[in-house]
């Protein structure tokens, strides 16, 4: 299962700049320690390792439910199967943000889309609304004290 | 109690029906049971004699008030916390990304640059996304990957990392390096179980690739692969 190797494949491995970043930004220079590189080399085939284990193990799963997708459920499985359950919490709560994120962005498309009007169109007539609530509300006589 | 659930039930038939769902009716304590059941005694249905409604329905309700949706101010702060939102977006777009950006794949923005906090550590850089899905699919296995999921492995690998470069970290410190080598993060790696199914990786890293001395007998390198905890010897460094 982890006997998959992409060390002679560029392509397939992460970006060293990126990787750098993220070690430096968890080891500091006020820490005092640098992180040599072929440590990082090292951390880089580790962490391909890493994300091979965990979607084979998460493809394993999801064939198992008979699923053609494997889904953030199936990795939250695999993590908990493989030891990392501790990175559930948050591997979660990253996907939920992702989820809100992308629900948000789809019911704004979808209702720019609907209305077949310019950006420039909707915002007048919104206007135009709040024009006329305001009117609205100023023509009542003796409404809310507020 | 039974006895007069008994005397009811020929007249409410309904109302005894109703009572075992609602426990506190049969409790005289409550004002509100014992009202009830006296009505029932002379009323057979008193939930619908609109008289004994109306009164405190009709006290407690509050006149309606016109509410207007949007007063003037709500609609001034609003207009102009929008422009000087859209003001400050171009302010930020001509200043260079850190981030690394799929230039091909225009699917994720950005993320906010929220500080995710993982055993006291922020990582604030984040792996591309798309990138993780390829290595991800580089498996023949894997089929078809939902959106999420690679996001979640990337958070995933962000933690991984972090506990990797921490131990490897802790490694380096207890042997009095500044350094952290390759070498500490193969001992680190083979301190933990969890991190068997990295055994062939780190079994291809020497031991000293610096020959440094750094053990007395350096005779736990090779064939333990779990070392005792706390081997902290202050010899270590005598060069």
């Amino acid at each position: 299962m982890s006997d998959r190797e992409f060390g002679s494949n560029d392509d397939l491995s992460l970006p060293k700049a990126t990787v750098q970043k993220i070690i430096t930004e968890i080891l500091p220079p006020s820490s005092g320690q640098t992180f040599s590189k072929d440590a990082r080399d090292l951390l880089m085939e580790c962490c391909v390792e890493f994300i091979t284990l965990i979607s084979s193990e998460a493809n394993d799963i999801s064939e198992k439910e008979a699923k053609k997708t494997i889904a953030c459920e199936h990795v939250e499985r695999a993590l908990r199967d493989l030891g990392f359950g501790d990175y559930i919490p948050d591997v979660l709560a990253v996907a939920e943000e992702h989820k809100e994120q992308l629900k948000s962005r789809e019911k704004k498309q979808s209702k720019m889309e609907q209305s077949g009007l310019s950006e420039e169109e909707l915002l007048r007539q919104q206007q135009e609304l709040f024009r006329s609530a305001t009117e609205k509300y100023h023509s009542v006589p003796d409404g809310a004290p507020e | 109690m039974t006895e007069q659930d008994n005397s009811y039930r020929p007249r409410s038939p309904d109302f005894s029906t109703f009572q075992p769902a609602l426990p506190s009716v049969a409790q005289p304590v409550y004002q509100f049971g014992g009202s009830l059941s006296h009505r029932a005694s002379y009323d057979a249905s008193p939930f619908f004699t609109p008289q004994y409604q109306q009164p405190p329905v009709a006290s407690s309700r509050v006149p309606q008030r016109y509410v207007p949706p949007y007063s003037d101010n709500d609609f001034d702060s609003d207009m102009a916390r929008r422009s000087s939102r859209l003001a400050r977006a171009v302010e930020i777009a001509p200043v260079p990304e850190p981030k690394y950006v799929e230039p091909a794949l225009p699917e994720e923005p950005p993320e906010p640059p929220k500080p995710s906090i993982a055993a006291g550590v922020e990582v604030r850089t984040k792996f591309p996304v798309a990138r993780i899905k390829r290595i991800m699919q580089a498996d023949e296995d894997v089929g078809k990957v939902a959106q999420v999921t690679p996001i979640a492995v990337s958070k995933a690998l962000e933690l991984f990392m972090i506990s990797l470069v921490t131990k490897a970290a802790k490694e380096a410190k207890d042997r009095n390096s500044k350094r952290v080598t390759a070498s500490h993060l193969k001992q680190a790696v083979a301190k933990d179980e969890v991190l068997d199914f990295l055994a062939d990786i780190i079994a291809k890293v020497p031991d000293q690739p610096t020959g440094r001395k750094h053990e007395d007998d350096g005779s736990d390198q090779n064939e333990q692969p779990k070392r005792k905890r706390g081997g902290r010897r202050p010899k270590d460094d005598s060069d």
